[in-house]
């Protein structure tokens, strides 16, 4: 396949990557002007996008957000982690009973991405979207999986370090041994979020998922933590016995391919 | 840290040159598109031959497709390597994170084109509890209308718009909202009887929508139709409303066919999002 072959194509997924990662729908101008394509070409891209129902307009008619074919494969790439669904009603009282957020980490290769969640009933509460990635060592529900997994935890060391230990390697591999010690993570932010997570271990002992507790304001004092803490593992335990009947529920749908070659292709925001 | 190798780019070679290919290139493109959405339905694989078959395109071109595809993350091959399956690069496509449901918004413009095609009262309702409650609509555009019965609480058993909720919930619930009781009568028409009540839930299954039967409003016509989540459990309904006099049976079942369009369309877009259950908040101790 010649190179010249492939213009159209590579066109194509450079407009719609552009438009995904936009907070706000784009022009053609400002599209063209990014990419550095005429206009007609952009026009072009767009209607071609547009008519596979990637794109959809905006309000105003003339700017382009991702459209529902686009959100559906994301969607449907989600759906393919069995524990997604049965997850849910588990997650919904857990919200409950500590008034904040609570989220479903999975893990795509050295990625740690929000499978599902339950908004928490206080009124003010956090609002993580579904389908967002992070590595796994940059949030807490990824270090939950992280140091539950000692293969997996060495492999991503390597890679994060590029084969050598380095200062940010070796810090992580620290506070990983802490989380390893107390079973869980606990961490307080200076704008007064407080994130619990627990992992969710299959019955070989490693951490194939994890639940954190996303708080939105000042926790309350360690009493508060120490209460949804032990509500987070009552929920854990209730998953892992369900799991434990129903292995396939652990099911990891690219467990075929190593870690290395499986990532997301961006960058975390 | 490693990256994903970037695919070959080759803008230079068309920037501000017109392009004699893009009638092709174009259509080559829609096509792995259109292979690609092929991936968002439920089975988690295809194959090369299946997909041939599918959607009459020569297995070289699905070929071409797959490998491009593939190049991008979008797919990669499954545990038999001879099949492919969605890759990590579709969470590009939720880069910002998927929105989560904010139904009235993803509803409105559905309600808006239901209103437009009927000119008559179309409403959004959801459950909370044993009721179900109105929270959007728009009133019909004739001088006669029906009202949109904002925060107005209706049981489950009575008016269409509650009808299509109850019969979308799973059997044991149902059971459940019968057994507990009771089951008010609001005209000679509202269905008390649990017999009654199944018969009526088998009818709304297998046609898909709740035929307004003055169960709740003495003489007021109309159909209500399931929004569903992704595990086919209710989000809501979405009703629309008339007097009889401007929306007689007659005119409804002609209206019918493309009510039921709007309906399906509104729940492709409801459908990728799971259920929330129903929670009291607790009082924070």
């Amino acid at each position: 396949m010649s190179a010249v072959a492939n213009s159209s194509v590579d066109q194509v997924f450079d407009v719609l990557a552009l438009i995904s990662a936009s907070q706000e729908p784009i022009g053609v101008a400002q599209l063209a002007r990014t990419l550095e394509v005429p206009t007609s070409t952009a026009h072009r891209v767009l209607a071609t996008l547009e008519e596979a129902g990637y794109v959809t307009r905006d309000m105003t008619g003339t700017k382009y957000q991702l459209g529902l074919g686009a959100q559906e494969l994301a969607h449907a790439l989600l759906r393919r982690f069995p524990l997604q669904t049965v997850s849910q009603p588990c997650l919904h009282r857990l919200a409950a009973a500590t008034g904040e957020t609570v989220v479903l980490c999975g893990r795509v290769g050295f990625y740690r991405v929000r499978l599902a969640s339950a908004e928490g009933t206080s009124d003010v509460h956090a609002a993580p979207r579904l389908g967002q990635t992070a590595r796994l060592g940059d949030t807490s529900g990824g270090r939950a999986i992280l140091a539950f997994d000692d293969e997996l935890r060495a492999a991503y060391l390597r890679w994060l370090g590029g084969g050598r230990a380095s200062a940010a390697t070796r810090a992580l591999a620290r506070a990983l041994d802490a989380v390893r010690k107390a079973g869980c993570v606990v961490e307080t932010y200076e704008d007064g979020r407080a994130n619990i997570a627990v992992p969710l271990c299959g019955s070989d002992g490693r951490a194939f998922a994890s639940i954190a507790v996303e708080a939105a304001e000042s926790s309350g004092g360690e009493r508060v933590q120490r209460a949804r803490l032990a509500r987070l593992r009552e929920t854990v335990e209730e998953l892992q016995a369900l799991v434990r009947k129903q292995p396939e529920l652990a099911t990891d749908p690219f467990a075929h391919i190593p870690p290395e070659e499986l990532s997301p292709g961006f960058e975390p925001a | 840290m490693p990256r994903p190798a970037s695919p070959p780019k080759t803008r230079a070679a068309t920037n501000g040159v017109p392009d004699h290919r893009d009638f092709g290139g174009n259509r080559a493109t829609a096509r792995v598109l259109l292979i690609l959405s092929q991936f968002a339905g439920s089975s988690a694989s295809h194959g090369v031959s299946e997909l041939s078959r599918e959607l009459g395109m020569t297995k070289n071109m699905i070929h071409r497709a797959l490998k491009t595809l593939t190049r991008y993350g979008y797919l990669v091959r499954d545990e038999t390597g001879t099949r492919y399956q969605l890759g990590p690069g579709v969470l590009q496509l939720g880069r910002l994170g998927l929105e989560p449901l904010n139904l009235p918004v993803v509803a409105g413009p559905y309600l808006q084109r239901m209103q437009e095609v009927t000119d008559e009262t179309v409403s959004l309702a959801v459950r909370t509890g044993r009721t179900v409650v109105t929270i959007a609509g728009l009133r019909g555009r004739g001088d006669i209308a029906r009202r949109v019965p904002f925060g107005r609480f209706v049981p489950l058993h009575a008016s269409p718009a509650s009808r299509v909720i109850l019969a979308h919930l799973p059997d044991e619930e149902i059971d459940a909202y019968i057994a507990a009781g009771p089951l008010e009568r609001y005209t000679s028409t509202t269905l008390t009887e649990p017999d009654e009540i199944w018969e009526e839930i088998r009818r709304v299954r297998a046609e898909g929508y709740a035929r307004g039967r003055g169960d709740h409003v003495r003489g007021a016509t109309g159909a209500a139709f399931p929004i569903l989540a992704s595990d086919g459990t209710p989000h809501g309904s979405i009703t629309i409303a008339g007097p009889e006099s401007r929306l007689p049976a007659e005119r409804l079942d002609a209206l019918l066919p493309e009510l039921l369009q709007i309906a399906a369309d509104l729940n492709r877009h409801t459908q990728l999002y799971p259920a929330e259950p129903l929670i009291q908040p607790q009082p924070r101790r």
